[in-house]
């Protein structure tokens, strides 16, 4: 006879990071490992590279875990680290442009990023899509940083109009008016190359 | 047979409806919109072609994946500095700024609280009632958030329609049964509208209002 074990449930994101600021590394390990990709993609999209955004994850989870008595648990970790990550990501970016936006420009359009791919079995695709990411980043940059960071809140890092407005501070009615008018512009600059 | 009225609903709604964040009799007000006007219909591809069920586009452009190395790295940045450590005196400076912090609760005026500790309500709010007066005016909201229902000539006087301070375009107006609210909450404290206080949101509603509804 089989016995199938039912798999452990996860434990829960209040218990497992509230071990991981009393130094217990396992814990700190899990909270990065769950809620590491999201926060990356979040600073990628607001800074264009893997370096800055990996430094922007790295300072966001730190403020987030030490600032801990801030956020109480009134929204989820997920929703609070992703704030704190976007906006060390835009003061990066903004640090950035003032030290050297042209080399950092020509360093990104110039040299392959230092990640890795998702996919390297086309070629060809691989260009259509760094191309594509490209233009992407290109006119994501030139929409007022408050749509920006809306933007990529909801669909780099997932959150529900309700967790971007509580990420935010602001009505769901603004959200969603920011992701509608994002989204226009972002139609009008990218209209070849984005189809619904 | 009374005719269908036609839905006049903000296009706002539709970024909305692309995400699935609508009620289902919200869809459903959106799609008899979308029935009648094929504008709407060319506002709503719009949306959707950016909307995170684009999962081609989103797959296409999805950021390079760091390396395990690059991860690593990351994490060990991150371990030493997420539990600062603590002293033999940290539980006695604590405790002296628990009463602290808790002096300034009682003493501090409303002031900016924590986004996350300011939860706007759970429903998208459609309409609500905007005051206890038919006359009073006492709104300010940008354009795509208010709809004038109805203006008497009277009141023509009251509406304004200019430049906000920080550089979005205002109504001012009007009373009850003059404009309904679209996308406008009401903040922590129960009062309606939200006064918002993103310093950043420079396209952030700018809304007012003298007592509580």
């Amino acid at each position: 006879m089989r016995h199938v074990t039912a798999p452990t449930p996860p434990e829960r994101d209040d218990l497992v990071v509230a071990r991981a600021t009393r130094g217990d590394r396992r814990a700190l390990e899990e909270v990065f490992r769950r809620y590491r990709e999201p926060a990356y993609r979040v600073a990628y999209r607001l800074l264009g590279n893997t370096e800055d955004a990996l430094d922007a994850v790295q300072d966001g989870f730190i403020k987030a875990l030490t600032h801990l008595r801030g956020f109480e648990y009134r929204c989820s970790f997920k929703t609070w680290l992703l704030r704190v990550v976007s906006n060390a990501a835009l003061d990066l970016g903004r640090q950035r442009r003032r030290r050297d936006e042209l080399s950092a420009a020509v360093t990104e359009r110039s040299a392959p990023d230092a990640g890795v791919t998702p996919d390297h079995a086309d070629p060809g695709r691989e260009a259509e899509e760094n191309d594509l990411r490209r233009a992407l980043a290109d006119a994501l940059r030139l929409l007022p940083e408050a749509q920006r960071r809306t933007f990529v809140l909801h669909v780099d890092g997932g959150l529900s109009y309700r967790e971007v407005a509580n990420a935010m501070g602001i009505s769901i009615g603004t959200v969603m008016s920011r992701l509608f008018y994002a989204r226009q512009k972002l139609k009008g600059m990218l209209a070849a190359r984005v189809q619904s | 047979m009374t005719p269908r009225q036609p839905e006049n609903l903000p296009p706002n709604w539709l970024a909305a409806y692309a995400d699935g964040e609508l009620s289902a009799a919200d869809r459903a007000r959106v799609e008899r919109w979308l029935a009648d006007d094929p504008a709407a219909r060319e506002l709503l591809e719009n949306q959707e072609s950016f909307a995170p069920r684009n999962t081609e586009l989103w797959n296409l452009v999805r950021p390079p994946s760091p390396s395990a190395r690059q991860w690593h790295e990351t994490f060990e940045q991150i371990a030493p500095k997420a539990s600062p450590p603590r002293r033999a005196w940290a539980g006695w400076l604590g405790t002296l700024g628990l009463l602290a912090t808790a002096a300034t609760l009682v003493l501090a005026l409303p002031g900016r609280q924590h986004p996350c500790l300011n939860a706007p309500p759970d429903a998208l709010p459609d309409q609500y009632p905007v005051g206890p007066s038919d006359d009073e005016p006492y709104a300010m909201a940008l354009a795509d958030e208010v709809r004038i229902i109805s203006l008497p000539e009277a009141a023509a006087g009251l509406l304004l329609v200019g430049e906000h301070p920080i550089g979005d375009s205002l109504i001012v107006l009007a009373g009850r049964d003059e404009i309904a609210y679209f996308g406008v909450g009401a903040d922590f404290a129960g009062r309606f509208p939200a006064i918002p206080d993103d310093a950043d949101a420079l396209d952030a509603p700018m809304l007012w209002a003298p007592r509580d509804p």
